[in-house]
This record gives structure tokens, C-alpha cells and sequence, in this order.
């Protein structure tokens, strides 16, 4: 096989584990932001889960992904009380507790840059809404998470970047995503180097096309900045 | 000028040159000072006074003519494109014989005011630390500041910091002081305690090179005043003649409007 | 209860000695990785503030490919692309066989790698946020580059670096962990050989997350010192 036809068909076998890599990332982003986002405003509202969310953000934030992954997949397994429950036809199948560690993980970080996104927004667009007889609800619904949001969006974007990057550890526990794949063929090829050349431009494609994404959204959500408008 | 007016000059800069970009910001200035001269220059924003003042220590380097400083002339080279000094080394000694007081301090933040004083007589001029030290706390006495030497930079005002950076140019010993705009920086009233202090320099017959919008001042300091327009020096003189009686439209004018301030 | 603490316990059954030493061999590989992904920060951040045009680019394109790949994938390519490299070299010798690299060596490359990108741009940041005026001053008494660098420049960049820098040893701490994929028995690795061979996973996991926790919280606090030494006389932002 020549070195072309060998990149080809490395990046053909790299490509069917594409979907999976997505897959995972936007589930896991997705997951992970709405528990951001409800940690956030737990830790702002109220005194009695403050603590509880700076321990989980300190705990999750303070150790490595892998771990936190391990100790889902087969730490929990430890316990006959978890092996008797319903969750166990979920936490024994690697797809779901790649997504549990994954979602946990990012909304730690996650819940740290939407509670700077709140402590951004001024307190002037608060008392406005308050006074125009918004409840607690449409007030966080409708001004207040919007602002956050907005302030938020680039910082989460790397987040969203990092955890592209993130989903590869899905590998250790089986998931043939494209790092699971690239591992395989290294291992029966000893070609790292191409292996890693073909895999690698996969990532910086799609964390390519997710920042282009996030950028656009950003001009869309702030018109104010661009010429776009007008 | 000649050679022989040079040599015996604290500082002296001949046909100098200097643009940024398409901007010919100084257009073959000369000037001589010699010892014990005090120099005012005054001119419009904008019309080449910081560049001049800074082409003296070699932080910017001119396109052309030259620069000596007690006699020595710089050696500059052309190479690669650029106009730079021949022997760095050569630069470096100059600058340590001269002091140079910025319009924005520019204390090093991260060095108490002591500290500040202290740093190049022993690491550049390598003096005996004991006897910097001892310097040192003269000239903060002498400028005002003898309670203020182990007290970091940002814990003072502006006039104290900037009489701090007066002690920390005076402590090399230099053969001339350059002073650009020292207290346009200031707060209207901190600008006295740091003319009382460049006052008092004067008096003790230090040469000089004082960069001012503050006409009285200058006025009353300087052997000699400079009008800068346009790059080029368009009238020098005594003090007298040019504050009172200049001969230049352009100066009269510039001249009234800040002296009516 | 007490079959977990005798387990974990520094006795003749016990992991103590096995998981002090493998929390020891995380710092260390750490340690390293840090440091040469100082290294590579440095050169980096110079590239990018150089005047030459070649410069600039050979250092965005190292920071956006490091910044856009899985750590995992740049461990692999060390560990299998270097093993392959030595192995090709032995054979040339008239060796036979496959030769595996150090380990400790590639996860301090491919871990201090990867933190270099995040360096470049904290230390490039740091440079620029030092005050222009300063090093002017500098400039003007007359110090050379060394002794502007030792004296003004250093210090001063150490300064305005530190909290990114702080942040990156926190990275750096818990991406070593992804070593363990070589086989380098550091604190991840070792608490999975626990986990598997104890039939007490979650023991041992709850005690890897219990020295990572130590470990990022020490070093949290160490930081936090420097920093306020660093931050002495400066005004507060
Ligand atoms: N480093 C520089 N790069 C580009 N232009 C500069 C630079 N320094 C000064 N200039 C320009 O040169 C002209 C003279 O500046 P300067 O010597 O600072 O004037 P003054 O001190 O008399 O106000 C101004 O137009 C200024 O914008
Ligand atoms: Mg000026």
C-alpha cells in the first residue's frame, strides 16, 4: 500500500467514528450547560445549596476527567445496591456513563462561567424588570439569564472546544470514537505519525467549525457589534 | 558648530533626523549644550520636543546626524535597513552618564522607592552598594521624600513618584539631566512641589534639558529657551527675549497663549 | 469500614506505601511536563512578539493544533511515533524486536507540549500587560538586555504571568493522569491497579479523588502565596 492510499484509508475508517465523537459532544454539552446554568443560579439564590454547589465544583474541578469516569464506570459497580437498581442498565454501558461523566464534568466548569456571566449583569437591568411587575421567574427567564448568557458565550465557548477534545477519553472505556479508532490502527500499524496527522485534522475541522459557529451565534446574539446590522 | 564646540558640550545633537513612517518628525536639528546650561524647550503638541529629548539617550535612534554626549560621539551604522548604534555597550555607558525623567515616572513597580534609586548605581555603574545606598537616602532627603524610601511606587502620589524618579535619575550622577514634560502628568496641585525640586537643580548650576508647557517656570529656570515648530527649531534665545520679545509670528503667539493661562 | 482504611493503610495488605509513591510520581511527571511546557511557552510567546513574519506563523499554527487536538492523541503519537522511531533506530543497529520509550520521558513531552500552547499565550499576555514606561526607564539607565531581562523585565513578567501560570499547573496536574495510558504508574494508574485487583473499585477511585484533591488544593495554596508576594505594592486591579 502506498503512503496516500494508506492516509485514505485511515481517514476512511477515522470518519465512521465522526458521529459517535459528535454525538457525545453535543449530548454532553447540552446536558452539561442546563446544570451549569441551574447550578449557577442555585449557588445565587440560595444560602443553603451554596456550599453544596462550591463542593461539587471544587471536587469535580479539582480532579481529572479519567478518574471521574473510572469511578462511573466501575466504581460504582462496587455496590450491590447500585447493581440492583434501575440506573444499572444505564451506568453499565459505556455510551451512558461517558455521558454522565462528561455532562458532570463540563457543568463544574460550565457553572463557574455562567455565574461570571451573572455577576455581570447590571443591577439597573434587574431593578427595570422588577419594576415593570416581572416575577422572580420571567425576570431570570427573560433579562436576566439573556444578559448572562451573552456575556458567558466566549468563555463557554472554549469550554465547548474543550470537551470536543474531552469526548477522546470515551475511548479508555471501549467507545470507538475517532481517538478509540486511531488507537486501534496505530496498534496494528505502528504508523503513529499518520495516524495522528489524519485524526488530528478531524479534531481542528470540527473545533474549527464550532468556534466559526460559536462566532457567528455571538454577531447574531450581539448585532450591536457587527456592521452586520444597519 | 564645530568639533571643538562639541567636544567641549555635556550634550549635543548636529543635523538630526527623524521620521516614523511617512512622518518626518525631526527635520536636521542642532543644538549644543554646554555645561551648566539650563535649556527650555517649548513648541506645540506634536512638534518633535519628546522625540528630540529622546534621541539624546538613543531611545529613539535618527535617521541621520549625530548625537554626543560629553564630547563622545555616538557611533550609529546602517545595517539591515535600520539605523543602529555600532557598540551597544558604548549606548549603555552614555545613558548611565546621563539622567532622564519620563512625564508618566515610570517607576519600576515591582522595587520599593529605595530599591528604585538604588538600581542601576549598583548594577549598572557598579558602585559599592553601601555607598549607593547611603546616596540614595541624600537625595531622598534632598527631594522630599527621606520617610517615603522603603514605601512601593503605587502607594504615592504623583508628584511624589515623580520626585522619586527625579532622586533616581540624580543618583547617576549624570552629566546632564533631560526632563520631558515632568509634571504634565500631575494633578494642577502637585505640579509645585516637583518645579520646587527641578528649581532647586537649577540652582546648583546642573546642565539641563528641561521639555515644558509651563512658561513661567521656564522662563524664570533657563539660560536659554528653545522654540520647537514643524521638526525644526524656528527660535532660541534667552529667556527673556523670546518669552517677552520674540521674533517669530509663530512664537509670539504660541508664546502668549500660554503665558495668559 | 475498616476493611477499606486496612486496605488503604501502610500495612503489609495495604496500598499506603504503593499510592504515597504513585502521588509522588504524579507530582514529579507534573513537575516536569510544567516546566518544559514553560520551556515551550517561552518559545513560543517569543516567536509570537519576534519582528520576523515566519516566526509568528510556525507559532499559531503550534498553538491552534495543540489547542484543537485531544491531549490523548499527542500522548499516543509520542508514545507509539517515539517507541516507532527507536525501535526503526535499533533495528538499523542489527537489534530485533520492539522497543518501548520511556515513559515518564513521553508524558512529560507530549503533556508539557500541549501546556506550552496554553503558555504561549499566557506568557505573550504577560509580556504585553508589563508597563512599556518601565522598560524604558530601564533602557535609559543604561542596563544591557541581560541585565534588563534579570533585573526589570523578569520579575516583572513573573508578575503579571503568574495567575495563568497557576491555572496551567493546575492543568497540567490532573492531564497527567492521561499518562497513565503508557503504562508510567503514577497516582491514576496506580488507583485502577487497586481498583482491579482489591474487588473495591470505588475505594480506591474515592481515594484518587481524595489525593488529586490534596494535591490541587496545596499547590492551589502555595500559588495563592506567591502571588500576593508578587502582588506586594501593586495596586489592587
Ligand atoms: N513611536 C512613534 N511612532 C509613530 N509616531 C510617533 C512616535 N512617537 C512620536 N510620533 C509622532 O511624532 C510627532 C512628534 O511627537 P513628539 O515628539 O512626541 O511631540 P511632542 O513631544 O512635541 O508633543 C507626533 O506627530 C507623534 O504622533
Ligand atoms: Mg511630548
Amino acid at each position: 500500500m502506498t503512503e496516500i492510499d494508506f492516509l485514505a484509508d485511515t481517514m476512511r475508517r477515522l470518519l465512521v467514528g465522526v458521529p459517535l465523537t459528535i454525538a457525545l459532544a453535543v449530548v454532553s454539552v447540552a446536558c452539561g450547560m442546563a446544570l451549569a446554568i441551574a447550578l449557577a443560579v442555585l449557588r445565587a439564590g440560595s444560602r443553603i445549596a451554596e456550599p453544596l454547589v462550591r463542593a461539587y465544583v471544587f471536587v469535580l474541578r479539582g480532579t481529572p476527567l479519567l478518574l471521574q469516569i473510572f469511578m462511573i464506570y466501575y466504581g460504582l459497580g462496587q455496590f450491590s445496591w447500585v447493581r440492583n437498581s434501575i440506573a444499572w442498565d444505564l451506568l453499565r454501558q459505556p455510551w451512558w456513563c461517558a455521558i454522565l461523566a462528561l455532562s458532570l464534568n463540563t457543568a463544574a466548569y460550565g457553572s463557574e462561567i455562567v455565574r461570571g456571566g451573572l455577576n455581570s449583569v447590571p443591577s439597573g437591568a434587574v431593578e427595570a424588570a422588577r419594576v415593570a411587575g416581572m416575577t422572580a421567574l420571567t425576570r431570570y427567564r427573560r433579562i436576566v439569564l439573556p444578559i448572562a448568557m451573552r456575556q458567558a458565550l466566549p468563555a463557554y465557548g472554549n469550554e465547548m472546544v474543550i470537551m470536543v477534545k474531552s469526548t477522546s477519553l470515551a475511548s479508555i472505556i471501549t467507545l470507538m470514537e475517532v481517538t478509540g479508532i486511531a488507537y486501534a490502527i496505530i496498534s496494528e500499524t505502528y504508523r503513529a505519525i499518520e495516524v495522528f496527522l489524519c485524526a488530528g485534522t478531524i479534531y481542528l475541522v470540527l473545533n474549527f467549525l464550532l468556534t466559526r459557529g460559536i462566532g457567528a451565534l455571538e454577531r447574531r446574539l450581539n448585532p450591536q457589534l457587527g456592521q452586520a446590522a444597519h | 558648530m564645530d568639533d571643538t564646540a562639541i567636544a567641549a558640550s555635556a550634550v549635543a545633537v548636529r543635523n538630526l533626523h527623524k521620521r516614523f513612517g511617512d512622518l518626518e518628525v525631526l527635520k536636521g536639528v542642532n543644538l549644543t549644550a554646554a555645561t551648566g546650561e539650563v535649556i527650555s524647550i517649548i513648541g506645540a503638541s506634536g512638534s518633535g520636543k519628546s522625540t528630540l529629548l529622546r534621541c539624546i539617550p538613543l531611545l529613539e535612534v535618527p535617521e541621520q546626524g549625530e548625537v554626543a554626549i560629553a564630547g563622545e560621539v555616538v557611533r550609529l551604522i546602517q545595517h539591515r535597513g535600520r539605523r543602529q548604534p555600532v557598540d551597544a555597550a558604548q549606548v549603555n555607558r552614555l545613558r548611565a552618564s546621563l539622567g532622564f525623567v519620563f512625564q508618566s515616572f515610570n517607576l519600576w513597580q515591582h522595587m520599593t522607592v529605595l530599591q528604585n534609586v538604588v538600581e542601576a548605581p549598583i548594577h549598572v555603574q557598579r558602585r559599592p552598594r553601601a555607598e549607593a545606598v547611603a546616596e540614595a537616602e541624600a537625595l531622598l532627603e534632598k527631594v522630599g521624600l527621606a520617610d517615603k524610601r522603603h514605601v512601593w511606587p503605587a502607594q504615592l502620589s504623583g508628584g511624589q513618584q515623580q520626585r522619586a524618579a527625579i532622586a533616581r535619575a540624580l543618583a547617576m550622577r549624570p552629566r546632564a539631566l533631560l526632563f520631558d514634560e515632568p509634571t504634565s502628568a500631575l494633578d494642577p496641585e502637585l505640579v509645585g512641589e516637583v518645579l520646587l525640586v527641578i528649581r532647586g537643580l537649577a540652582e546648583e548650576g546642573r546642565t539641563m534639558l528641561i521639555v515644558t508647557h509651563e512658561m513661567a517656570f521656564a522662563a524664570e529656570v533657563s539660560t536659554r529657551t528653545i522654540f520647537l515648530h514643524d521638526g525644526g527649531i524656528e527660535e532660541e534665545g534667552p529667556p527673556s527675549r523670546i518669552f517677552r520679545n520674540p521674533e517669530s509670528e509663530r512664537c509670539r503667539q504660541f508664546v502668549q497663549r500660554h503665558l495668559n493661562r | 469500614m475498616f476493611s477499606s482504611v486496612a486496605l488503604l493503610g501502610f500495612g503489609q495488605q495495604g496500598w499506603g506505601d504503593q499510592l504515597l509513591l504513585a502521588t509522588l510520581m504524579t507530582l514529579a511527571v507534573s513537575v516536569a511536563a510544567f516546566l518544559a511546557g514553560i520551556g515551550f511557552g517561552i518559545l513560543g510567546a517569543w516567536a509570537k512578539l519576534s519582528r520576523a513574519g515566519w516566526a509568528h506563523v510556525a507559532a499559531d499554527t503550534y498553538t491552534t493544533v495543540m489547542r484543537g487536538i485531544p491531549d490523548l492523541l499527542v500522548i499516543y503519537l509520542f508514545y507509539f511515533g517515539g517507541s516507532g522511531a527507536v525501535s526503526t533506530l535499533a533495528h538499523l543497529l542489527g537489534a530485533q524486536g520492539f522497543y518501548g520509550i520511556n515513559p515518564f520521558m513521553v508524558g512529560t513531552l507530549a503533556v508539557g507540549i500541549v501546556s506550552g500552547a496554553y503558555q504561549t499565550e499566557v506568557l505573550r499576555g504577560a509580556y504585553l500587560a508589563i508597563p512599556t514606561g518601565e522598560l524604558e526607564a530601564a533602557r535609559a539607565v543604561g542596563m544591557g538586555r541581560m541585565l534588563m531581562l534579570r533585573r526589570i523585565t523578569g520579575p516583572r513578567l513573573l508578575h503579571y504571568a503568574l495567575p495563568g501560570l497557576g491555572n496551567m499547573w493546575q492543568q497540567v496536574l490532573k492531564e497527567s493522569a492521561l499518562i497513565s495510558v503508557t503504562g508510567l504508574v503514577e497516582l491514576m494508574r496506580q488507583v485502577h491497579i487497586g481498583a482491579g485487583s482489591s474487588g473495591q473499585p470505588f475505594v480506591f477511585y474515592l481515594a484518587g479523588f481524595t489525593l488529586y484533591l490534596v494535591l490541587t488544593t496545596a499547590s492551589g495554596g502555595f500559588l495563592r502565596l506567591a502571588e500576593a508576594h508578587s502582588a506586594r505594592g501593586q495596586r489592587r486591579a
